[in-house]
């Protein structure tokens, strides 16, 4: 195997890769990247794996020798990323990857590259189309009210539904929800005319009308990273147990998190008494001041308002207390107060994408319901934040 | 002896052979014998406690009924009577709260309490600790020995240095001698199995300890190798945990000028409420029953109360309620010199739980 490309065509396909690529794992050939070059068509291939999640990139390089091997992973975009703009050239001499630029010379221990998991072939004709900037938007607006608890794993991935005319994403951890939903937008793929019995990809697993997947937020993260506008579009290929994306030069498999996603929507209230509007970034910034002494275990801050009087407050035994009045806001409703966890309250903030904030509130032990002032042509966000009982 | 800062005052009580004196005290009968509380003999019951003359026979708690027979076949075995023993222990209990509300109860028969601000305004803390001594033997004809010192480690140490009937006072002049001299396994916080290492690293007395460098003695015990080494040092900076929690919480305001309206009431009431809540709120306590206290100009005293909703601090729940109550109860002909709200029947558990979705059937 031998090869040569420019320092940064190589770190541009790369750089992301690293992060699928397991630090520790009960199987030490996955911390290894299999690289695998074709002297025909002039193409490397890289494959890393946590077994989750696959990642092929493939890219165009000048090789003058085929060969596959397994080098570590850490190792290899470490050297790239300190090596100086220039071609670097790789070859393989007996177990060792060399890699040289210039004065600099790597003799890199490779690993057996047959112990690496195969990637299946995959054939994309049947894959749908979705415009990548949605998908990437779909992902932000959800991936961070993923939960981390394992022992709860369906809600460490985003529900991802698909219907006739709608794609809904959505992730809760049980404390807060996120859900995003697109109607009839041009951007969603539409339902291939001819020989619709074949590659219709809502019929392929069940009857229903709608396809439902929950995707670990790893790789939607991943997807995120890698969806930088070199292309358009991303094809999605939905299978039973696992969805493949393709999007420019990468290929992405993962599993997807079987089971049945809770039925979240049941917490969502629409009744609630009290409402206020408020801009966006001055209750970002005044909560992110009061916090600074909210009490470390449960981050509890508390809003307390009325249309006269709107303050945000935390007292910590520890620390003390803080308070900061907020004016220029529009409350309807009677007299209110609720406690939460800051911390969660700043993540949707940070997801909310107008100017100003809408969010409704009932009683203390009322879930808030928050939203945009108003939302893109198509589009329906609705954040929830499950209080805390004070 | 290096000791910097600030002295606390702490006395650490330790009943005399708890439970046995108590049997004796029950049935006089049993004076002077060989008292063994626990399972009998041919049980597999073991000794919770027994008399000083059953422990010449070397008996000692926690040994097997069985074996503390065959040391001494004369013994009288007694069941145990815990109900007995936790009155007992709250009425001594009691003695201790009328000192201070920094006690912290370690078993029945044992608690440390921290006297360096008491409601008694006295100083010497051993004076406290001799009246405590009289106090408890007055209410209950038991004795306990006390140890008085600037920590909780040496007061522990003091109170066993004399028993029974003791009161050992370890003041930073004569810790580092006491310290020197004792027995590594007389250490509290020391085992049997952390003093057989000891003794095998040569390590008989605290003078042993001493010599000791921090990096060997954590190397070898971890962690507790810096309490070992700090408390030989005389320093042990743990604080008496107490149990204490409020029965209720109030606020009052004495006015400087009687009130005689119902807004002039109310407009107080609302400041109380907020007062009120907001402490509550500071210290993570909810309460589910209000309390409303009208002082007239007479100096009459009207207190009535009335159950919450729920358990809450929020403040406009307590002036909701607080001005039922008011209205309900105020007698309007007269004029109002003091306006108290207070909140009862506490949960002081300061938890502020995380709601769930309710979205798992």
């Amino acid at each position: 195997m031998r090869f040569a490309i420019e320092k940064k065509e190589l770190m541009q396909s790369v750089q992301h890769l690293v992060s699928v690529a397991p630090t520790k794992n009960a199987s030490p050939i996955l911390t290894n990247y299999l690289i695998d070059a074709n002297a025909e068509q002039g193409m490397v291939k890289i494959t890393t794996s946590d077994l989750d999640i696959t990642v092929v990139v493939e890219f165009a390089a000048a090789v003058s020798e085929g060969g596959t091997i397994a080098v570590s992973a850490r190792h290899f975009n470490e050297i790239i990323n300190l090596m100086p703009e220039a071609i670097i050239n790789f070859w393989r001499h007996d177990e060792l990857l060399k890699i040289e630029s210039n004065k600099i010379d790597y003799n890199l221990l490779i690993a057996d590259h047959t112990l690496f998991p195969l990637v299946p072939e995959v054939k994309l004709d049947k894959a749908f189309t979705l415009d990548a900037q949605l998908l990437s938007r779909m992902i932000s607006k959800t991936s961070f009210a993923v939960s981390t608890d394992v022992n709860r794993a369906v809600l460490t991935g985003v529900c991802w539904k698909i219907m006739p005319n709608e794609h809904l994403m959505a992730a809760t951890d049980g404390r807060k929800v996120a859900e995003i939903r697109i109607k009839n937008s041009s951007l969603l793929p539409k339902q291939p005319e001819s020989d619709a019995n074949e590659t219709n990809f809502l019929d392929k697993t069940s009857n229903e009308d709608y396809l439902e997947k929950i995707i670990p937020v790893k790789t939607l993260v991943f997807l995120q990273k890698i969806m930088d506008n070199s292309a358009k579009e991303i094809k999605v290929l939905i299978e039973s147990s696992k969805v493949i994306f393709s999007y420019d030069k990468y290929l992405v498999f993962s599993q997807v998190l079987e089971h049945k996603y809770p039925e979240y929507q049941k917490a969502f209230v629409t009744d609630l008494q009290n409402q206020f509007v408020i801009d966006r970034a001055n209750l970002h910034n005044a909560i992110r001041r009061v916090a600074l002494v909210a009490p470390m275990d449960n981050l509890r801050i508390r809003f307390e308002l009325d249309s006269e009087k709107f303050e945000v407050n935390t007292s910590n035994r520890d620390t003390g207390d803080a308070k900061e009045n907020l004016d220029e806001y529009n409350f309807s409703g009677s007299q209110t107060g609720v406690s939460f966890n800051y911390r969660y309250m700043l993540g949707i903030l940070e997801a909310i994408d107008s100017d100003k904030v809408v969010i409704k509130l009932g009683s203390s032990k009322d879930p808030l319901m928050i939203y945009n002032m108003s939302n893109k042509e198509n589009e329906e966000i609705t954040f929830l934040l499950m209080p805390l009982r004070s | 002896m290096i000791v910097t800062g600030f002295m606390k005052k702490i006395i650490h009580i330790d009943m005399d052979a708890y439970f046995a004196a108590i049997e004796i005290r029950e049935n006089p009968s049993l004076k002077g014998k060989c008292v063994i509380v626990g399972g009998p003999p041919n049980s597999r019951g073991v000794v919770s406690t027994c008399s000083y003359e059953a422990r010449k026979f070397g008996i000692r708690s926690g040994m097997s009924s069985y074996q503390a027979w065959k040391l001494c076949p004369q013994a009288v075995f007694v069941h145990s009577s815990f109900q007995l023993y936790k009155e007992i222990s709250a009425q001594i209990r009691s003695i201790f709260y009328t000192w201070t509300d920094m006690v912290e109860p370690v078993s029945l028969d044992e608690a440390y309490l921290d006297v360096t601000q008491n409601k008694g305004g006295i100083e010497d803390a051993v004076q406290i600790a001799r009246e405590i001594k009289a106090e408890v033997f007055r209410q209950t004809r038991l004795t306990c020995s006390a140890g008085v010192s600037f920590n909780k480690f040496l007061a522990k140490i003091g109170s066993d240095l004399n028993k029974p009937d003791g009161l050992s006072v370890i003041g930073p002049e004569n810790a580092r001698d006491i310290l020197f001299e004792l027995p590594i396994g007389k250490f509290h916080g020391i085992g049997k199995v952390t003093a057989a290492r000891m003794q095998k690293m040569g390590i008989h007395n605290g003078k042993d300890l001493h010599q000791r460098s921090v990096q060997e003695l954590t190397r070898v015990f971890g962690k507790a190798g810096f309490f070992y080494y700090n408390v030989v040092r005389g320093i042990d900076q743990r604080e008496v945990i107490t149990e204490w929690e409020p029965k209720s919480i109030s606020c009052e305001s004495t006015f400087w000028d009687d009130l005689g309206s119902v807004e002039e009431l109310l407009a107080q009431l609302r400041r109380l409420a907020d007062k009120l809540s907001s402490r509550m709120s500071f210290k993570k306590i909810h309460g589910s029953n209000l309390i409303l206290k009208i002082k007239y100009d007479n100096f009459e005293l009207n207190t009535r109360s009335c159950p919450l909703p729920e358990l809450t601090n929020d403040r406009e729940v307590l002036y909701r309620y607080g001005e039922q109550l008011l209205i309900a109860n105020w007698d309007c002909k007269r004029k109002v010199r003091l306006l108290g709200l207070g909140v009862g029947k506490l949960d002081c558990s300061g938890d502020c739980e995380q709601l769930e979705l309710d979205i798992w059937n």
